[in-house]
């Protein structure tokens, strides 16, 4: 799959670009502001669907395997429209409801794949979350300290440990009560 | 077993693969579904501990972007979305402008100010009146007397607040970015004259011009003269201003 040239506002959002970020929101918001509002939503509703959307892209563009192939304007729009449908679904008649949920997947469309996997990425991303703030501190310092790049050494300096070795085993120790803690 | 996939995946996630151990990689992938899974799962354990990293950071600029695009408007027709300010103020502004111009072409001209420094020669600002909007607000007269009266701490303290109440001002705004900016709040005030710079204020021209000033005193000239020379000619003063600079520059 080439990605298509949109898939520059994925990196602009992993390396936050303002130029480019600021860009996203004049294309795209005004089309998300208008439906929310025609569905019963206020000007702040939108603007903060708009930044979880934002947040689910987000995910997938630290994803190295995900590569934006389609314009990013339609996808944006429908992750805004999901959100907004699960938002109301829970303050809202299911009537309104079933009206919406017309709107929500359209497997024709070339973007459906796409989504399912960011709204997957999401969930997984929230279920890690609960995970980690389970896991002792010291588990998510090491953790943390690894993926900045900090060297096994200077790990071992700053968090006490004997040598690279017991970092090591540390590390793969917490990886696992991670993995666990999801699982569970 | 499952420790050895463990190092497999991070090897492979790291780059660290040859050639013919990624296509077995691969096919792996389409193979064994608990490989697969395993796979997924890993990487979005480093999706995570890189978000944990950046993502705060990321949510407050899309937070201080988002204000400038989400603007309630008072009495809006439906469905119709205005992201920044437009043309209704523009006549008192450009009777603003007009005052503040010939106060600029004034300091321009007379500056007393020769400093080796070529921020200080040329970051010379404008004095803001902001009480003719709400008067009797404390916070206003705090901001507008302490910004005239160069005094930028306090300047900067209440203008933060008086925006808060004022998003859609861009005069504050203004006033705000200088004020970070002469309080050495260089990334602050960037963010801040990135968003006047992208949108279509009156003021849009000065947003350019101070981001020039931004990165002249920050020393990145390179950057500095990118945005000296999208300052538009229209823009008289600024224009000349931007000029001069740019020959200094050289």
């Amino acid at each position: 799959m080439n990605a298509h040239e949109d898939h520059q506002y994925l990196i602009a959002l992993r390396k936050g670009d303002n130029l480019l970020l600021k860009e996203l929101y004049s294309k795209f918001s005004p089309q998300v502001v208008s439906w929310v509002k025609k569905n019963n939503g206020s000007m702040s509703d939108a603007k903060d669907i708009f930044q979880e959307a934002l947040i689910a892209l987000y995910n997938k563009a630290c994803d190295p395997d995900f590569v934006l192939s389609y314009p990013i304007g339609g996808l944006i729009f429908q992750i805004c429209k999901n959100k907004w449908i699960d938002q109301i679904r829970k303050k809202t008649k299911e009537s309104e409801v079933r009206i919406l949920e017309k709107e929500r997947y359209n497997s024709e469309q070339p973007t459906a794949s796409a989504i399912e996997q960011i709204e997957e990425e999401e969930i997984r991303q929230n279920n890690l979350n609960a995970a980690f703030e389970k896991l002792s501190e010291l588990c998510q310092k090491l953790l943390r300290a690894v993926s900045e790049g900090i060297s096994s050494k200077d790990i071992a300096v700053q968090l006490a440990m004997n040598d690279v070795n017991t970092v090591y085993r540390r590390k793969n120790a917490c990886v696992e009560r991670w993995k666990n803690l999801y699982h569970s | 077993m499952e420790k050895d996939n463990y190092i497999l995946i991070e090897k492979y996630l790291n780059g660290e693969l040859n050639e013919e151990e990624v296509k077995d990689f691969k096919s792996r992938l389409k193979e064994d579904a608990t490989f697969s899974e395993e796979y997924t799962l890993q990487k979005s354990m480093n999706i995570f501990l890189e978000k944990d990293r950046n993502q705060p950071e990321l949510e407050s600029k899309l937070q201080s972007i988002g204000k400038d695009f989400f603007v309630e408007e008072k009495n809006e027709e439906e469905d119709k979305v205005i992201p920044i300010n437009r043309n209704k103020n523009r006549n008192r502004w450009l009777m603003g402008l007009i005052a503040t111009v010939a106060i600029a072409a004034i300091l321009v001209m007379f500056n007393p100010f020769q400093s080796q420094d070529l921020y200080q020669q040329y970051a010379s600002h404008q004095p803001i009146s902001l009480t003719e909007k709400s008067t009797g607000n404390n916070t206003a007269t705090k901001a507008e007397t302490a910004f005239n009266q160069k005094d930028y701490a306090v300047a900067f303290e209440n203008l933060t607040i008086y925006f808060q109440e004022n998003p859609q001002d861009p005069k504050v705004q203004l006033a705000l970015g200088i004020s970070a900016l002469e309080i050495g709040k260089t990334e602050e005030a960037i963010s801040i004259f990135e968003v006047i710079d992208w949108g279509n204020s009156a003021l849009k021209n000065y947003g350019t011009w101070y981001l020039a000033l931004s990165y002249l005193k920050k020393k990145d000239f390179e950057k500095a003269k990118i945005y000296l020379n999208q300052v538009p000619e229209s823009e008289k003063v600024l224009f000349e201003k931007a000029q001069s600079l740019l020959k200094d520059l050289k």
